[in-house]
C-alpha cells in the first residue's frame, strides 16, 4: 500500500523517537537513564488514562491506585512464588485490570460525580490497605524487589531500558489499534454522547467496564515495570498526588491523542529533576499547571499544534480521523434490499402508555407499521411523539403495553438490542458524536454490524482489517448517498445544520436498519434541502427496502410520503388513516386549531 | 464499679455512637459545603477537604501563634476561608463555567492539591495538636460517659447546619441560590446575578468546611494531609441522598457511627476503608442514595 505524506511524517518521527530511546543506554549515565525509563514507564500509565478519560471520557482519579496493584502483585509473585518476572508483570496487571472492571462498574448507572468519588476512594483504599498490612509487604516500609531476569539472566539496568521501550511500544500499538477500530469509536461515541451512542447499538455497560479494564491494565504494566525498575517499592509511590501527576501529564500532552501521553510523561518526569531545588514545590507547582493547563489549554500540546498548524500536512477527502481511506465504489449495494413481502407486520406497538411522575405523556397508543409502509405521526408540541420513539428505541421503559418487532416482544430489551435486531434512529435535536469526524459518526452507525472483539483489533488481524475496510468503504458510500462525501473527515460539529441532518440519517442507514425512525427529519431545513430529503427518504424506502417511522411538523413532507399518519394529541391517538382521511378530519383539525403550534 | 459482660457491651456500644455523633455532625458540615457547590454547579469539589484544613490551620495560626481569643480565632479562620473560597471561585472556576464538568471536577482536584501543598511549604509537615478549649475529660450523662469537648462540637456543627437550612429557605439569596441550580439560565432571565449567586455558594461552602476544620481541630492531629477527612462528608452525602439535603444530613450522621462502629469491630486503620466499602454498597443498590428520591428523567 502507497503511503501518504502525512503517514510517511509520521512513521518517519516514530522510527527517530523510537531509535533515540533505544539507543539511550549508549551515551546516557546511571541517573539520566533511570529518570528516562522512568518517564516511559509513567507515559504507560499515562496512556491508560488517554484510553480511559481521553477517549471513554470517564473521569479516574486513582490510576495510582491500580499501578499499586501491578506493582505489588508483580513484587509479591516473584518474591514469595518465584514466578518470572514478565509473567509476573502480565498477572499484575490482569489483576489491575479486573479491579478496574469492578470499578467501572457503579459508573454504568452513575455520573461523574460518583465515579469521580469511587475512583478517587479506591486510590485512597490500596493505599491505605498496603500501608497497614505489614505481613504482606512490610507496610510502609516497602519490600525490595529483585532485578528482572530475563533467560535465566538478570538484567542489567541498561538492558531494562530497552526492554521497557520494547514494552512501552507494544502498549502504544495495542492502544492505537483499539482507538482505530469499531471499539474505540464507541468509546469516543460514548464521550460524545451516551444517549446516540445507545441508540447506535453501542452496550454501554460493557464499553464503560472495558474502558476502566483498559485503563487499569495498562496502569498495572506500569507499576510492574515500576517495581523492576525501582527494584523497591513503598505505598508513598502510589499516594493521591501521583493520581494526580498521571492526569496532568495527560493533560499537558493532550489528553485525547495517544502521542500526548509520551510527551507529557516526559516533560512531567524531567521537569524535578531540573528544578532540583524547588522539589518541595513539586505538588503545588503539578496542582497549578494542571489549573493552568485546564483553563488555558485544555487540549494539551498535541490539540494545541494540532489546531495551529493544521493543512500543514495535506489532508485527502476520504479520511476519516484515523487515516483510513475508502478505497471501493460499492454504491447501491451498500445496504442490501430486503425481500419483504407487502402484508408482513413489522413493528407493533400495543397499548402503550408510560407516565412521567404525573404527568401521563403516553396513553394506550396502538399502531401497526407494515414491513412496505412509510408511517408518519403528526401531532402538536408536546404530544408525545419523541416519547413513543424512545420507547420504540429503547431508550425509556413505557408502564404498560408492549412493542413488537417481527413478532418477538422486544418490550424489555434495551436500546442496543434493539439497535441490532435492526431499529434505527435520528434525533428531533440532532445528537451527533461532534468531535468526531462525518465519517466516522457513520462508522459508528455500523457498530452493530462489525463483529470482530477486542483482542483481535488490538492485534489488528487480517480479518479484522478486511472488516474495517468493508465497513469504512460502507459508511463512505452513505455519505455519498447523502450528498456529504467532500465533508468525510469534517467534524460534525462543523457541519451546517442541514448537513448535520443529513448525517444522522446517514449514520442511522449505517446499521442497516429493517426500520428507521426519524423525528423531525426535516425541521430546520429549507425549501431546496427539503426537497432533497425527499427524495432521499423514497429511496431508503424503494431502493433499500427500509420501513420508516416519521414524525413530522412538515405537511408537504408528511402529505407527500406517508402511506398512513397516525395523529397524536397529549399522549392520546386522535386518528390512525390515510393522509387524505387525515386532512379532513375534524378532531385532528380541532386539535391542531385549538393550539397555537400548528 | 463493677459492670457485667452486657454492661460493658452497651457502655461501649453508646461510647461508640457518641462519638459516631461527634464526627457525624462534622461530616454534615462538611457534607453541606459540598451539596450546596454540587446542586449550584454540578461540580464535586475534591478542595473541600483542603479547605477544612485551611480552617483548622488559620484557627490554629490565630489562637495559638497570634494568642488571639478562640472565637476570634474561630470567626477569623471562618471568614478568611470564605473569602479565600469565593476568590477561588472567581479565578480558577469562573474561567471554566461553560466546559465539561470533568474538567471542572479536575480544576478542584489541582486546587485541593495546590492549598495541601502550599500550606506545607509555609508550615512546613510538622504536626501540631490544637489545645483544647473544653475538657476532653468525660462525665456520666444517664449512664454514657461524654466528654464536654464533643457535646459542645455536636451542639455548634447543629446549630450552623440548622442556621444555613433556615438561610437556604428563608433569605432571598438563599432562594436565588436554589433557583440558579435549577436553571441557570431562567434565574439570570429573572434578575438573579448569577456570577453573585457563585461567589457567595463557593464562600458558604468554604465556611461551612472551615468552620467543620475548627471544630474537628482538638480531636485529631492536624497536618496538611487532613483534608482526606473531608472527603467523608462527601459520602456521607452520596449515601443519604445528594438532591435532598435533610437525607444528605442523615447519611453524614449515619457514615460517622458506621466508621465508629466499624473501627471498633474490625480495626480503626480500617475507618476509611469501611466507609469507601459502604459507599460502593449503597450506590451499587441505591444510587439514588438512602434517603433520596429516585430523579425522574425523560431523555
Amino acid at each position: 500500500m502507497k503511503l501518504t505524506p502525512r503517514k510517511q511524517v509520521a512513521f518517519g518521527a516514530i522510527a527517530l523517537v523510537l531509535g533515540a530511546c533505544a539507543s539511550a543506554p549508549l551515551f546516557l549515565s546511571n541517573y539520566p537513564l533511570f529518570v528516562f525509563s522512568l518517564a516511559i514507564v509513567n507515559a504507560i500509565a499515562v496512556l491508560g488514562l488517554n484510553l480511559v478519560m481521553g477517549c471513554a471520557g470517564q473521569i479516574s482519579l486513582g490510576q495510582a491506585g491500580f499501578a499499586a496493584i501491578g506493582a505489588y502483585a508483580t513484587a509479591l509473585l516473584v518474591v514469595n512464588l518465584d514466578v518470572s518476572y514478565w509473567l509476573a508483570l502480565l498477572l499484575g496487571a490482569s489483576l489491575a485490570a479486573i479491579c478496574g472492571y469492578i470499578l467501572g462498574l457503579p459508573a454504568l448507572r452513575l455520573g461523574p460525580l460518583y465515579v469521580s468519588m469511587v475512583t478517587f476512594g479506591f486510590g485512597l483504599i490500596v493505599v491505605i490497605i498496603v500501608q497497614n498490612w505489614y505481613e504482606l509487604a512490610n507496610g510502609p516500609n516497602g519490600m525490595i524487589v529483585p532485578p528482572p531476569v530475563f533467560f535465566g539472566r538478570e538484567l542489567f539496568p541498561r538492558e531494562f531500558h530497552v526492554a521497557i521501550v520494547a514494552v512501552v511500544t507494544l502498549l502504544f500499538l495495542l492502544a492505537r489499534n483499539i482507538v482505530d477500530s469499531k471499539h474505540g469509536r464507541a468509546f469516543i461515541a460514548i464521550r460524545e454522547s451516551e444517549l446516540a451512542a445507545r441508540g447506535m447499538g453501542v452496550n454501554l455497560a460493557h464499553y464503560k467496564t472495558t474502558a476502566f479494564a483498559l485503563g487499569a491494565f495498562y496502569a498495572g504494566i506500569s507499576g510492574g515495570l515500576f517495581a523492576g525498575l525501582a527494584q523497591f517499592i513503598n505505598p508513598d509511590a502510589f499516594v493521591f498526588p501521583v493520581s494526580i501527576l498521571y492526569v496532568t501529564m495527560a493533560i499537558l500532552g493532550g489528553i485525547s491523542t495517544l502521542v500526548g501521553a509520551a510527551i507529557g510523561s516526559a516533560m512531567l518526569t524531567a521537569l524535578p529533576e531540573v528544578l532540583r531545588g524547588a522539589a518541595e514545590y513539586k505538588d503545588f507547582l503539578t496542582g497549578f499547571l494542571l489549573l493552568l493547563l485546564l483553563i488555558f489549554l485544555p487540549n494539551g500540546i498535541v490539540g494545541f499544534v494540532r489546531q495551529r498548524f493544521i493543512g500543514v500536512l495535506p489532508a485527502e477527502t476520504g479520511y476519516s480521523s484515523s487515516g483510513r481511506i475508502a478505497m471501493h465504489d460499492v454504491l447501491p449495494t451498500t445496504l442490501h434490499r430486503r425481500e419483504r413481502s407487502e402484508k408482513e407486520t413489522l413493528l407493533k406497538v400495543e397499548s402503550l402508555s408510560i407516565s412521567f411522575g404525573g404527568l401521563k405523556a403516553l396513553q394506550n397508543v396502538n399502531l401497526t407499521l407494515g414491513s412496505d409502509e412509510i408511517l408518519s405521526i403528526i401531532g402538536p408540541n408536546g404530544a408525545g411523539k419523541t416519547t413513543l420513539f424512545n420507547l420504540i428505541s429503547g431508550l425509556d421503559r413505557p408502564t404498560t403495553g408492549r412493542v413488537v418487532l417481527d413478532g418477538a416482544d422486544i418490550t424489555g430489551m434495551s436500546a442496543h438490542s434493539r439497535a441490532r435486531l435492526g431499529i434505527a434512529r435520528t434525533f428531533q435535536n440532532l445528537d451527533l458524536f461532534g468531535e468526531m469526524s462525518a465519517l466516522d459518526n457513520v462508522r459508528v452507525g455500523a457498530h452493530t454490524r462489525l463483529e470482530s472483539s477486542l483482542l483481535q483489533a488490538a492485534l489488528r488481524t487480517g480479518a479484522q482489517r478486511a472488516e474495517e475496510a468493508r465497513y469504512c468503504d460502507v459508511a463512505m458510500d452513505l455519505l455519498r448517498f447523502v450528498g456529504l462525501e467532500r465533508y468525510a473527515n469534517q467534524k460534525a460539529n462543523s457541519l451546517a445544520f442541514g448537513h448535520q441532518r443529513l448525517l444522522e440519517i446517514a449514520r442511522a442507514l449505517a446499521s442497516a436498519p429493517k426500520l428507521l425512525l426519524l423525528d423531525e427529519p426535516a425541521a430546520g431545513l429549507s425549501s431546496s434541502e427539503l426537497d432533497f430529503l425527499m427524495v432521499l427518504i423514497q429511496r431508503i424506502h424503494k431502493e433499500f427496502g427500509i420501513s420508516v417511522l416519521l414524525i413530522g411538523h412538515t405537511m408537504r413532507l408528511v402529505m407527500t410520503l406517508s402511506d398512513r399518519v397516525i395523529v397524536l394529541d397529549h399522549g392520546v391517538q386522535l386518528a390512525d388513516g390515510l393522509p387524505t382521511e387525515i386532512q379532513r378530519n375534524s378532531r385532528v383539525i380541532e386539535a391542531y386549531l385549538g393550539t397555537d403550534d400548528a | 464499679m463493677t459492670c457485667g459482660p452486657n454492661e460493658l457491651v452497651v457502655e461501649l456500644l453508646s461510647q461508640v455512637l457518641i462519638s459516631g455523633v461527634t464526627l457525624g455532625s462534622l461530616y454534615a458540615l462538611v457534607g453541606l459545603g459540598f451539596v450546596v457547590i454540587y446542586r449550584a454547579t454540578k461540580v464535586v469539589n475534591f478542595a473541600q477537604g483542603e479547605m477544612m484544613m485551611l480552617g483548622a490551620m488559620l484557627a490554629l495560626y490565630f489562637y495559638s501563634d497570634l494568642q488571639f481569643p478562640y472565637f476570634l480565632a474561630f470567626l477569623l479562620a471562618v471568614m478568611l476561608s470564605g473569602v479565600f473560597g469565593a476568590g477561588l471561585e472567581r479565578f480558577a472556576y469562573r474561567p471554566l463555567l461553560n466546559a465539561p464538568v470533568l474538567t471542572l471536577i479536575l480544576a478542584t482536584v489541582a486546587v485541593g492539591q495546590m492549598i495541601r501543598a502550599g500550606v506545607r511549604i509555609l508550615r512546613g509537615s510538622e504536626v501540631s495538636r490544637f489545645p483544647s478549649i473544653l475538657s476532653a475529660d468525660p462525665f456520666l450523662a444517664a449512664g454514657v460517659a461524654v466528654t464536654p469537648l464533643s457535646l459542645s462540637i455536636i451542639a455548634i456543627a447543629v446549630f450552623l447546619v440548622c442556621a444555613f437550612m433556615l438561610f437556604f429557605r428563608k433569605t432571598k439569596l438563599g432562594k436565588g441560590m436554589e433557583a440558579t441550580s435549577e436553571n441557570r439560565e431562567a434565574a439570570l432571565l429573572v434578575g438573579i446575578s448569577v456570577n453573585q449567586t457563585f461567589s457567595l455558594v463557593w464562600a458558604i461552602s468554604s465556611g461551612l468546611a472551615a468552620a467543620a476544620g475548627v471544630l474537628l481541630a482538638p480531636l485529631i492531629i492536624i497536618t496538611p494531609e487532613m483534608g482526606t477527612i473531608g472527603i467523608k462528608g462527601f459520602i456521607g452525602a452520596i449515601l443519604g441522598g445528594f438532591n435532598n439535603i435533610p437525607g444528605a444530613i442523615a447519611g453524614c450522621f449515619f457514615l460517622g457511627i458506621i466508621e465508629n462502629l466499624g473501627g471498633v469491630y474490625i480495626a480503626s486503620s480500617m475507618k476509611d476503608v469501611v466507609s469507601f466499602i459502604v459507599l460502593v454498597l449503597v450506590l451499587t443498590v441505591r444510587p439514588q442514595g438512602i434517603f433520596g428520591a429516585a430523579e425522574g428523567k425523560r431523555a
